[in-house]
């Protein structure tokens, strides 16, 4: 099966902003609540799917662009929450994930961090996006 | 490019630890509140109350006053309001600049490998506010200041704070103004409040009311001193924070 680089075939946006230009690491973290039904009478611990969630975390070098996208929510969280597109794949064969924001569905910033770990080396920022609600997919 | 880590300045109450500073990172986060409910398709989420941490390595390089070790353990648990600034890139003004306001020393040790240098590293707690620089630098004439273009004009205020770290000859009611307008060329300027110092500290000017897109610094008066060492910071609410 053939491969797919991760080079130009990785795009995400923040509430209108595309952030590829400003990213090197994309981390996409859905995950499913492990819900436990164990009972006396069970054999073995009994363990079913709950709710899924979404987060993503991203990263790469930092600029005064990336940080007027990132920064303002991040200090005043917003009533509604915002508009997030994820895609991953050639165009060919891109898996996208949408979610329209509202006050219920959209996605937040739950962290952003500025790093200048290194007197000679690049600033960097980190970020974690928590999704709320389902996405389309397509 | 990104800028590199050398290019940021750090500054703490009225002392600039830059040339003892090694790294910097600020951590701002936002609680996840859980809003679960039924016929939900996937888990909901709504961002809770914002809160920063800003962790700060360096060179020891003693325990008196005025030292980066002294200083930052002076602040250790301490209930005094300190106020502690990261400019990110210090090569042109209008770059972001970050505030913890009532900051506090949460932890502070130090590390002395056998073949190294010894070193710091400090967490800070605070209140966290993002700006802009408007003035970063030494002041030795009145005059305005450098535009700064914001990404957009803001309504609701902000704050200014003024970081004075040195003095030289004395001054008596120095003065520095922010001002604003909808055009690059300032040529009618609306001023939103003025700073007076007579003393190296920290300052801060309460901002209301429309805040436009074109911003500066004016200083009015140097007060009597030959000139003054000092940086401005301006953040504006639904703008830059």
């Amino acid at each position: 099966m053939a491969r797919t680089k991760a080079l130009q075939n990785i795009a995400f946006s923040f509430n209108g902003s595309a952030l590829e230009g400003h990213m090197d690491s994309f981390s996409d973290e859905n995950g499913v609540e492990i819900t436990d039904s164990t009972v006396f009478t069970s054999t073995a611990q009994q363990q079913g799917p709950g709710a899924p969630n979404f987060s993503y975390k991203i990263g790469g070098p930092w600029s005064k662009t990336i940080d007027d996208i990132l920064r303002p929510d991040t200090i005043a969280p917003p009533d509604t929450l915002r508009t997030v597109v994820a895609a991953v794949g050639p165009s060919a064969s891109k898996v996208t994930l949408t979610w329209t924001g509202t006050t219920e569905v959209g996605g937040f910033i739950s962290s952003y961090t500025r790093k200048a770990d290194n007197p000679l080396g690049d600033v960097r920022w980190e970020a974690t996006i928590t999704m709320s609600g389902a996405p389309t997919a397509s | 490019m990104a800028p590199k880590g050398r290019h940021g300045r750090l500054l703490l109450d009225e002392f600039d630890f830059s040339t003892d500073t090694m790294s910097a990172s600020l951590e701002m986060s936002v609680e996840s509140v859980g809003a679960n409910a039924w016929q939900s398709a996937a888990a909901l989420a709504q961002p809770g109350a914002p809160g920063a941490k800003l962790k700060v390595a360096g060179y020891y390089t003693g325990a008196d006053a005025g030292t980066i070790y002294g200083e930052m353990r002076e602040r250790l648990g301490s209930e005094a309001s300190a106020w502690i600034a990261w400019l990110v890139d210090t090569r042109s003004l209008g770059q972001p600049a970050d505030v913890l306001r009532t900051a506090w020393v949460s932890d502070l040790p130090l590390e002395a490998p056998i073949k190294e240098l010894i070193t710091l590293s400090a967490t800070f707690e605070g209140v966290p506010y993002g700006g802009y620089t408007l003035l970063d630098g030494a002041v030795t004439a009145t005059g305005n200041g450098t535009v700064v273009t914001l990404p957009a004009a803001g309504s609701a205020g902000g704050t200014a704070f003024l970081f004075v770290r040195s003095i030289t000859g004395t001054a008596t009611d120095a003065a520095v103004s922010v001002e604003c307008d909808t055009i690059v060329g300032m040529s009618t300027p609306t001023d939103k409040g003025t700073i007076e110092f007579s003393a190296v500290g920290v300052y801060e000017l309460a901002i209301t009311g429309t805040v436009e897109q074109y911003v500066r610094v004016t200083i009015d008066d140097l007060g009597g001193a030959t000139s003054f060492t000092a940086a401005l910071i301006l953040c504006v609410d639904g703008v830059t924070q």
